[in-house]
């Protein structure tokens, strides 16, 4: 490369993996790395985290027998609200009428195998934890079969699980009255998971769980967040891409009704407003010069010349 | 000004120019309403204004004083409204962006044709974009859905 104007040139995608991966946890991947990347990192030198398995991350069951499903990844509409749920029920032996999705929080617990990070992105959701939702549905099992186990005074061996109770001769109990007692014990260390031939809901048609939200309107996307006192910021870009603002003045743009605030930050000038329609206008009306910098002299020509 | 929103008033205090997507969605709260493009060129901003479907990206609020703006929300939260049961059946959203301006779209639809044909649909539904391309599977839930419109009115 012969020269990089306001860093715009990208670096190879090998570079790229390599730096991300030693970033630990300084960027998000949203997208960008291909499938394989779990195998390139290990190359490079740059394992992921091993699979950490904490079934209390994943699975939380109420003693109304709701099974909840704590999805580390995000759903964009490839369907992993659905499928990743669906392979921890497989192991849990659960109802699966009885379950619900929620949004994992942000902690290293969830970060994508393939990454080493929190991030969806790459294709990668279904390979790199389909693994770890298997082996936390069937950790989650195996404490309750103990719990009952316990509860009951016979050998776990003897228990079976079925749709979200455990069995054991004339004993029965849903996994919602021994949640408690299962939440007690510790994880076990290791855990058998079932044959792919006994599977009875992956591999299944199976209904999206995200659909109710989104036929409602009640689906939370990023621009639907509110929170109490939460402005609409809006950001008045340089048209050359590394520019600079040179100056700005920001008056006629606090006139706009509805503007709060006129701020400089890293990628322009950001307009904060009660709303986005006043941000918008406030954007519209703001008086700003730019220092367009190196990338005002890029072109094709150019750009063809640095290729050859 | 006045707003009748979903068969409730509001008062708001908004610029005149400010259009209804951002009255719905930044000071009513009604957040199901989504911007997409801003100028009426997809779609997911879809409400109905007396009961017809407008683009409320481009709908000043000033011009609808005296008429009834109805949005997603208005549909229920139980997803019981025929619409809402066919594209629950037919599995049409992916990541549902644009759902709530297709589903719109689709009950104003089937208000003026209860049996619409394909050609319909797509004449209907022709400006609502999905970036998943959901459009075959928003097409068979729109038959769907008039097939328990029927049924409605049947045991209604």
């Amino acid at each position: 490369m012969t020269r990089d104007p306001g860093g715009l040139l990208q670096p190879s995608r090998r570079q790229f993996l390599a730096t991300s991966a030693s970033l630990a946890g300084g960027l998000v991947i949203a997208c960008f790395v291909p499938f394989g990347a779990r195998r390139l990192f290990a190359q490079e030198g740059a394992p992921p985290a091993a699979p950490a398995v904490d079934p209390n991350a994943f699975v939380r069951i109420g003693s109304d027998d709701t099974i909840t499903i704590l999805l580390k990844h995000a759903e964009m509409g490839q369907g992993v609200w659905t499928s990743l749920p669906m392979v921890v029920a497989e192991e849990l032996d659960c109802d699966w009428t009885r379950v619900r999705v929620e949004t994992a929080p942000n902690a290293q617990v969830y970060a994508n195998n393939a990454f080493g990070i929190q991030g969806t992105g790459g294709s990668t959701s279904t390979h790199e934890s389909f693994d770890q939702m298997r082996q936390a549905g069937a950790m989650a099992r195996a404490m309750l079969v103990e719990a009952a186990a316990k509860r009951w005074k016979v050998d776990a061996a003897t228990c079976r699980t079925e749709n979200g109770f455990v069995i054991s001769g004339a004993h029965k109990a849903s996994y919602g009255e021994l949640a408690d007692a299962a939440a007690r014990l510790k994880p076990p260390q290791k855990v058998v998971v079932k044959d792919p031939s006994k599977w009875t809901l992956i591999g299944k048609p199976t209904r999206r769980l995200d659909s109710l939200a989104k036929v409602t309107g009640k689906a939370g996307f990023g621009i639907d967040v509110q929170r109490p006192g939460l402005l609409v910021g809006v950001i008045a870009r340089c048209p050359v891409f590394g520019g600079t603002p040179k100056r700005f003045d920001a008056t006629s743009a606090k006139a706009i009704p509805g503007v709060v605030d006129v701020v400089q930050v890293p990628s322009g000038i950001a307009i904060l407003a009660n709303h986005f329609w006043a941000a918008k206008k406030g954007r519209e009306a703001l008086d700003v010069e730019w220092n367009a910098g190196a990338g005002a002299s890029l072109s094709t020509p150019a750009m063809r010349a640095d290729y050859r | 000004m006045k707003l009748d929103i979903n068969g409730r008033e509001h008062v708001v205090d908004v610029p005149d120019d400010m259009p209804l997507l951002w009255v719905l969605r930044d000071v009513v709260g009604l957040t199901g309403t989504k911007f997409g493009c801003g100028m009426a060129q997809c779609g997911a901003c879809t409400v109905h204004v007396d009961g017809a479907p407008v683009r409320s990206c481009v709908t000043p609020a000033s011009a609808l004083a005296g008429k009834k703006v109805t949005t997603i929300e208005s549909l229920g939260s139980d997803g019981s409204h025929p619409v809402q049961r066919a594209w629950i059946e037919h599995d049409v959203v992916q990541c549902g962006y644009c759902q709530s301006g297709q589903i719109m779209s689709a009950v104003a639809l089937l208000k003026v044709k209860p049996k619409p044909s394909d050609a319909d649909i797509d004449a209907a539904m022709g400006g609502n974009i999905c970036r998943c391309g959901t459009y075959q599977r928003i097409r068979s839930a729109v038959h769907r859905a008039a097939e328990l419109g029927e049924e409605n009115r049947h045991d209604a």
